[in-house]
């Protein structure tokens, strides 16, 4: 007589770090696979968090991001180029900037370049960026599923050592946020300190120097580079995000090129937010 | 024979017969309790990195549930239930029935099937991408020095000893892995690597190489203790090839490189536990290319130079009785210089005049092989088959006790497979005393035998306990399945170790 199989998973160590880390082993996922998922939890956790939800999603379906490019600066005499570099990707754009309040060097729409090996194409000629492939089969993954993501990021503490001089973990520094008071009152621009209180910041290097010893913590902003960009496999964006609109809602041509109307497409999202919740919203 | 046998026999002086000799009768007695031991300790071994995400041997994912009509049974007179357990084809592959679980997942494999070929530009993992991430092997030598703190000497030495490995693991994330090194070996990088930046040694002044694998004639076994009659520790593995190829177990008698590289280096730093002769299924020598060991079922994986890869259940022989008598109290004895053989070794023996209270007559040494021939050593130190006697030192009517003899050295040629016995008959005073020890030229035969048809050079267990044999430029992936079944016979259950497109009962 001919039988069917019915598959039972056998509880492991796995499971058990599994389940303190809410991320249960998938029917089909093999040990290797599960481990492997397990440890990018541990090592790269989930948090509520904008940017540790998003890149956090396709794990929880038993799926990995994959890095394709890495962006780094290009320099002349160990400086980057680019005076104030950003790199994002919005839901429908990836922008490149040398300097943040200047026009970006590539404004890309992803609705429009379908495929990396387009997005690649347009933005390896940059002036201030060098472009590095990470992913070689990255040639005809769709390019709307580049993760959610800017290359401006936030450390939230930094215990500083007392001492006159700290090396930051992270360089290329945006801007600093110190608790101490004492040694942080006069922001200056070379290392001769005259009163007690100056201190001067390498912004390149992510060096403090001050004239009275440092201590407390600091919190600061910097740039990430090089800069990987990842291609999700289960993608999110914000709901909020401005960029959105260029895919939900026609553009009204009054001179100015700007979203106005929701397109078939935005009405139908929009249908189902309120069959979730009727609350009168937006614009 | 049990490893932990000899921590035990430990406890006896170091002069004791049963600290000495594997084959005595207390070493025997034992090895019949301590084999548990050792299975006891390869469980704690595992049990110590349940809960670590990166430890080796994941265990068996699932298993396939089967449910059938309730199974037919007969009552014998004494009121035992007899089952009558049905014949389970899968795939037209006949299942076999095992009796415990753990049968159903550990037993030998039945047949391997290739997975995946993956394509290797360099087995040198020293930097740059790793064409198959993976767990790394480092090799550390020929170290001159470790250095020590000293307050005077070196005042700044951290007494740090370390290998700092930085780079991206499997999922691109950045990392840094401290690795310790107490002194020149192999070892495995606990981080699973898929891109190495940069490489420091701290503390030593050793060569580091960092391999995907590589076959380097030695493998550790962290399941099993190293133990001699001298020293313990872990327990390594050196394969060699000789006629049939073979394995030496041994350990390292100073663990720690801080302890004696301090410019010069002793010549030879290991102490020699037991070696085992390696044959395939059908009692065939082969010549071997690598060893690995499963972390799951801890079985020792052999490739061989024509790509077929041998099981081993690492079970290491146990002495037999002596198959002919001798005396409860002996005068000389005969210690061969290792308690095991290579087969077609010479090995040196020599008599030992172990009681120097009755003066020696003659002497008499007997030999007897695997197939039951006895043989005498001759005066010119020969074996024949005529017996003879050596004669005393010194006359015992007039000399001392330990003048009557003058102890000797002798060769034996172990070119069989099985227990060389040996015999020490010493004349004394009308009284004759015999002695007896044991040398095992130990066959280890395969318990499966696969082929592959690949021309390897090495064999090893991925980060996913899958098993990798490599090529000149390729590693290919193999899966090892257990075509196995176990029945509840009162659930009506049969549990299947593998996954089946269809399943016949009948």
């Amino acid at each position: 007589m001919i039988y069917s199989t019915k598959k039972i998973l056998i509880p492991g160590s796995l499971d058990e770090l599994g389940l303190n880390l809410s991320l249960p082993r998938l029917e089909s996922e093999s040990l290797g696979d599960y481990r492997k998922r397990l440890l990018l939890e541990v090592r790269d956790p989930s948090g509520p968090t904008q940017d540790q939800f998003c890149r956090n999603l396709s794990r929880r379906v038993g799926l990995v991001d994959v890095p394709v490019f890495e962006i780094g600066l290009k320099l002349s005499g160990g400086v980057p180029l680019a005076v104030d570099p950003l790199v994002e990707v919005t839901s429908n754009f990836l922008r490149l900037y040398h300097d943040v309040d200047d026009e970006p060097e590539f404004e890309i729409n992803l609705t429009e370049v379908k495929f990396l090996n387009d997005v690649y194409a347009l933005i390896s000629g940059s002036t201030y960026f060098d472009v590095e492939i990470l992913d070689t089969d990255y040639d005809y993954k769709r390019s709307l599923s580049l993760r959610y993501c800017k290359s401006t990021k936030f450390m939230d503490t930094e215990f500083l050592n007392n001492s006159r001089q700290n090396r930051l973990t992270k360089s290329l520094i945006a801007d600093i946020y110190p608790n101490d008071m004492e040694a942080f009152q006069n922001e200056i621009f070379d290392l001769n300190f005259v009163d007690d209180g100056d201190y001067y910041v390498d912004y390149l290097n992510g060096v403090i120097f001050s004239k009275v010893p440092m201590k407390g913590y600091l919190s600061y902003s910097y740039r990430e580079f090089p800069f990987t960009m990842f291609w999700n496999q289960v993608r999110s964006f914000p709901f909020n995000d401005n960029d959105k609109n260029h895919r939900i809602m026609d553009l009204v041509n009054n001179d100015v090129s700007e979203p106005k109307i929701l397109n078939s497409y935005g009405a139908s999202i929009v249908n189902e937010i309120l069959e979730v919740s009727s609350l009168e919203w937006g614009k | 024979m049990s490893f932990r046998a000899q921590k035990l026999l430990n406890n006896f002086p170091s002069w004791s017969k049963a600290r000495r000799d594997r084959s005595s009768v207390a070493s025997r007695v034992f090895d019949s309790f301590s084999t548990y031991f050792d299975f006891a300790h390869a469980e704690l071994v595992k049990l110590k990195d349940y809960n670590y995400v990166l430890k080796e041997g994941l265990g068996h994912p699932f298993v396939n549930v089967v449910h059938i009509d309730p199974l037919a049974f007969t009552v014998s007179k004494s009121g035992k239930v007899i089952w009558e357990y049905p014949t389970v084809t899968a795939d037209a592959i006949e299942l076999t029935r095992v009796e415990y679980l753990e049968d159903l997942f550990w037993s030998v494999p039945t047949r391997i099937s290739e997975l995946e070929t993956i394509a290797i530009a360099s087995f040198d993992a020293s930097s740059g991408v790793i064409d198959k991430p993976d767990k790394l092997l480092v090799r550390v030598s020929g170290s001159d020095t470790f250095e020590k703190y000293h307050p005077i000497t070196n005042p700044l030495c951290p007494n740090r000893h370390q290998l700092i490995i930085s780079g991206k693991d499997i999922n691109g994330i950045a990392w840094i892995e401290h690795l310790k090194i107490p002194d020149d070996d192999i070892y495995r990088t606990e981080n699973i690597w898929s891109e190495i930046d940069s490489v420091e040694e701290e503390g030593f002044d050793g060569d580091i190489e960092l391999w995907i694998h590589s076959a380097l004639g030695t493998v550790k076994d962290r399941y099993r203790l190293g133990v001699t009659d001298r020293v313990e520790g872990d327990l390594k593995l050196n394969y060699s090839y000789s006629d049939y190829s073979y394995l030496t177990f041994y350990t390292d008698i100073i663990k720690s490189g801080v302890n004696y590289r301090t410019g010069t280096v002793p010549d030879v730093n290991t102490d020699e536990i037991w070696e085992s002769n390696l044959t395939d299924l059908d009692g065939l020598t082969f010549e071997i290319v690598d060893l690995a060991i499963n972390p799951n079922s801890l079985r020792y994986y052999a490739v061989d130079t024509d790509g077929v890869i041998h099981v081993y259940e690492p079970n290491i022989a146990v002495f037999s009785p002596n198959s002919l008598p001798y005396t409860k109290e002996s005068v000389i004895e005969i210690q061969p210089l290792k308690p095991s053989a290579i087969f077609n070794e010479e090995m040196r023996l020599f008599t030992w005049f172990e009681k120097p209270l009755y003066p020696i007559n003659s002497v008499q040494i007997r030999r007897v092989s695997p197939s039951n021939i006895v043989n005498y050593l001759q005066s010119d130190k020969t074996w024949g088959v005529g017996a003879y006697s050596f004669p005393y030192s010194k006359d015992p009517e007039t000399a001392l006790p330990e003048e009557t003899w003058q102890d000797i050295t002798f060769n034996s040629v172990f070119d069989e497979f099985g227990q060389w016995e040996f015999y020490c008959d010493a004349r004394c005073n009308g009284t004759t005393y015999t002695s007896f020890s044991a040398v095992l030229c130990e066959e280890l035969r395969s318990v499966a035998d696969f082929e592959t048809g690949l021309e390897a050079t090495g064999i090893y267990f991925d980060h996913a306990d899958r098993l990798c044999i490599c090529t000149a430029n390729s590693i290919v992936i193999y899966q090892e399945f257990g075509d196995y079944y176990l029945a509840s016979e009162k659930e009506s259950l049969l549990y299947l170790r593998e996954d089946y497109d269809s399943v016949d009962v009948t």
